[in-house]
């Protein structure tokens, strides 16, 4: 049985439609959900996460219906969330904050929800910092003590939006290490714009495109849309649908190739800029 | 040293401003000065802490790895998830800015009212337990600022939405912050204490009874700034508008003023709906106010807040049930603290002063009793000390049948009208020596001009709108010569020193009467040359001039005789003449 499920889940605010009948299944693992900007991710996230109410459809998180009290209450004690902009209490230390947050996990008591803020807190690398207080940790520290709070209690159900966005590229490598050895217990939903984390990390990947679900598959599976579609050349082609200079000095191509052209293999990026772009042709 | 920061950058900020404001004399100045150089320390090791490099990242670094499980937990009740929130959250309100203003107010009113004005409460020790409400508003304006930032922190900060998914309530959350107003009902108990012994280390004599009534006020004190703190949290749940607390200290501020200044005295029933409970114009043992109707008010409107502070998120059936508990006793407690006196109080008061022999107690010195209600014994005797040089110094006679009596000062209009109808017509004692009883030194050479002028029958005909000139009569030198036996050189000589009015301010201007806020008002003048005279006098051989006093001391108080007179006898030369006379004042 799924452990998230949403149904023809629908949202909007005022008149613009930002969710228009959402459907989607989640088991255990990694799923990452692509989209661009203003597509719907972060609405459906909030949504998941039991801080927004949907204006339609059905939701089950866990086995619980987050429509009741009882229901998001018995969610939220198993649910680690990160916001897109989580924010901080500025004069908190990173300790501190972490604290505050396991507090409201319900932690009451004090010397196991101290061991459990120093645990989260070596998982994400900041054990030695957990005195200083955030405002002088950089972005990147910042963004694991969010990181961190998320993972307390060890969440069956862990959201992330963008937890990548201000990792540097080793902070990002282990980051999928922690989030790996997650993955086996629970399930967890990270939104992002780096398909190359959804192509090292998940199992599954979402794309959102203008509040309904336009993908749902594997990563190989969304690289393999671009199958047959991703081509490299000297020069560019103006056929092309996207085209960019590489490091080696060639212009790899997506599109309709020419007779002829040197074909090579997709990666989920491909996949994801050929739905895009499809469906933008589509929609045009 | 962080969480030190913003509190003590408050309290810094408050008394450097008074400081200044206050032209940096005095204590204040002092203090102001400490302030400043704390700020140039803290600003100091602020820029060095700045200076430091960035922390270091030591992610990539890390050699070993490993994923630990949790090892789990119970999900804690919403009590104790409130008493958590409450610990982390107390020491948010104790670091921030606000709360230090409010503590650096405290600090001030403890400098200026405990340690330099301290001994204004010398007349009346009973006294300073009524301001302790008034005391503690500013610190209470403050909380009500701080718990509001505090409660709204998370819209500020934008973490609110993290904290929504998390799940504890919004009510167990408001239950966290309404628990941190322990702190500042602490502070607002243990200040009191504080601010009454430093008081009382500086009275020389300590009197009057401590009752009920007087030990209630710290806890009063204590529920007022507990209050501040619910109304700050309940205001923060229902209106999260950064403008709005101060708005709420101003209204409350300014409501409290009106109801405390309602009516013509200071003894009206309505004002005992007042958080900013004025001291009566009155002896508080002439007063009988429904004092514990007024901290029930008081307890039911801090009740009626908290209520509030948590209706925003509970749909219980208890929270209106406690509301309506809470207005009802609201109801109630405002409708007794504001009756009328009781008529047994009423009854009771008018017997004090209908009949005072019958509850004081007396202390004779000399041909003079010095009289003061059964629980100021102390202040009697110390009076009885303070004029017994005078009573020793005049003839048999002179003082005869002469009382120093406590409560000879009753401010009538100021009397509930249940007691000032049952007072007898004329309750007044011709033969009281009309001085206010307290153990400060100003009020002490007030008793010893007044006996000394009683003694020279300066005061027969006096009445309050009387003053008495005793220009160039020797009996005016004569009284001074009499009150400075009993006091050291250095106040004998400001006792006889004509202020020329260089200096118009302060109490020195109208020397050689002490300053009347003590000592009452000025009953007589004298010329200038009369000082100058006195002071021959009292440079003079001792025995010598007792001895010519005692001699004739009709005639040399006999008010036809003059200075020059009574300076020849003793074999003083003439001083010269000089225009001027003292001047009279009132507090």
């Amino acid at each position: 049985m799924p452990t998230v499920t949403a149904h023809n889940v629908a949202k909007r605010f005022g008149p613009k439609v930002v969710l228009n009948g959402v459907d989607i299944e989640l088991d255990e693992g990694i799923t990452g959900l692509l989209g661009p900007n203003g597509a719907g991710k972060t609405t459906l996230l909030r949504i998941l996460a039991t801080v927004l109410h949907p204006d339609g459809g059905e939701i089950t998180l866990l086995g619980h219906d987050p429509a009741s009290a009882e229901g998001r209450l018995a969610v939220r004690r198993q649910l680690g969330y990160l916001p897109q902009e989580p924010g901080f209490h500025r004069s908190f230390t990173a300790f501190e904050f972490v604290d505050y947050v396991a507090i409201l996990k319900e932690w009451g008591d004090r010397r196991s929800r101290h061991d459990e803020v120093r645990r989260v807190l070596s998982l994400v690398g900041l054990e030695s910092v957990m005195g200083t207080p955030i405002k002088k940790l950089s972005g990147g520290m910042r963004r694991r003590v969010a990181i961190a709070q998320a993972l307390i209690g060890d969440p069956s159900l862990l959201i992330l939006d963008e937890p990548t966005a201000g990792l540097d590229p080793e902070q990002r490598l282990r980051f999928r290490e922690l989030l790996s050895a997650l993955a086996a217990r629970a399930t967890v939903l990270l939104s992002t714009h780096q398909t190359d984390d959804v192509a090292a990390l998940c199992s599954r990947a979402v794309v959102l495109l203008g509040g309904v679900v336009r993908f749902d598959g594997t990563a190989p599976e969304l690289a393999s849309l671009a199958a047959g579609r991703v081509w490299m050349q000297a020069a560019r082609d103006p056929s092309a649908q996207l085209a960019w200079i590489t490091g080696d000095g060639m212009v790899r191509h997506i599109g309709v190739p020419p007779t002829g052209a040197a074909l090579v293999d997709p990666t989920v990026e491909d996949g994801y800029l050929t739905l895009t772009g499809a469906t933008s042709e589509a929609m045009a | 040293m962080r969480r030190l920061g913003p509190p003590l950058a408050g309290m810094g900020g408050v008394i450097g401003f008074i400081a200044l404001a206050s032209g940096g004399g005095g204590a204040i100045g002092g203090l102001g000065g400490i302030v400043l150089i704390g700020g140039i320390i803290w600003f100091a090791l602020s820029w060095v802490n700045q200076r430091r490099p960035a922390v270091p990242d030591d992610w990539r670094h890390s050699d070993a790895f490993a994923y630990r499980p949790t090892a789990g937990h119970e999900p804690s009740s919403p009590t104790k998830v409130a008493r958590a929130l409450a610990r982390i959250e107390t020491k948010e309100l104790a670091s921030s800015a606000s709360f230090g203003v409010g503590i650096g107010l405290l600090l001030l009113i403890i400098v200026l009212l405990g340690l330099v004005w301290g001994s204004d409460f010398a007349d009346e020790p009973l006294a300073i337990p009524e301001m302790f409400p008034i005391y503690v508003h500013p610190l209470a304006g403050m909380v009500i600022v701080a718990s509001h930032r505090a409660r709204t922190r998370s819209t500020r900060d934008g973490t609110q939405e993290l904290f929504d998914s998390c799940p504890v309530e919004e009510s167990t959350r408001t239950s966290g912050h309404l628990l941190t107003a322990w702190l500042p009902g602490l502070i607002g108990f243990v200040f009191p204490l504080v601010f009454a012994a430093l008081i009382l280390s500086k009275l020389t004599v300590v009197h009057g009874a401590i009752g009920a009534r007087q030990v209630a006020l710290p806890f009063g004190a204590a529920v007022l700034c507990f209050g501040a703190a619910a109304l700050g949290t309940a205001l923060a749940r229902w209106a999260p508008w950064t403008p709005i607390p101060i708005a709420a200290v101003v209204l409350v501020g300014v409501a409290s003023i009106n109801l405390a200044t309602a009516g013509d005295r200071t003894t009206e029933p309505i004002r005992q709906l007042s958080t900013w409970l004025t001291e009566p114009e009155v002896d508080l043992r002439f007063t009988a106010p429904h004092w514990a109707a007024h901290h029930l008010w008081i307890l039911a409107l801090v009740g009626i807040v908290t209520v509030v502070a948590l209706a925003r998120d509970v749909r219980r059936i208890w929270v209106p049930i406690s509301l309506a508990a809470f207005a009802l006793l609201a109801t109630v407690s405002a409708i007794a603290a504001t009756r009328p006196i009781d008529p047994a109080d009423a009854e009771r008061i008018a017997a004090l002063i209908n009949h005072p022999d019958d509850h004081q107690r007396c202390v004779e010195t000399g041909e003079v009793r010095v009289c003061a209600y059964k629980s100021s014994d102390a202040v009697a005797q110390h009076l009885a000390k303070v004029v017994d040089p005078v009573t020793e110094a005049v003839p048999p006679g002179a003082l005869a049948g002469w009382t120093i009596r406590q409560g000879f000062d009753i401010a009538i209009e100021q009397l509930d009208p249940e007691v000032r109808n049952r007072l007898a017509p004329s309750s007044a004692d011709q033969r009281v020596i009309p001085l206010v009883m307290s153990g400060h030194s100003e009020a002490d050479q007030g008793a010893l001009l007044w006996a000394a002028l009683t003694a020279v029958g300066a005061t027969e005909q006096r009445s309050d709108a009387l003053v008495l000139s005793l220009e160039g009569e020797a009996r005016g030198v004569i009284a001074l010569w009499l009150a400075a036996r009993g006091v050291d050189e250095r106040a004998a000589l400001a006792m006889t020193t004509f202020n020329s009015g260089a200096d118009t301010t302060g109490a020195n201007y109208y020397r050689p009467w002490p300053d009347s806020c003590y000592a009452g008002p000025t009953p007589v003048i004298w010329a200038a040359t009369d000082l100058d005279s006195a002071r021959l006098l009292i440079a003079a051989p001792d025995d010598r001039i007792h001895e010519l006093l005692q001699s004739d001391w009709s005639h040399w108080t006999n008010r036809r005789t003059s200075t020059a007179e009574l300076l020849e006898a003793a074999g003083l030369d003439p001083v010269a003449n000089r225009p001027g006379r003292t001047r009279t004042a009132e507090c």
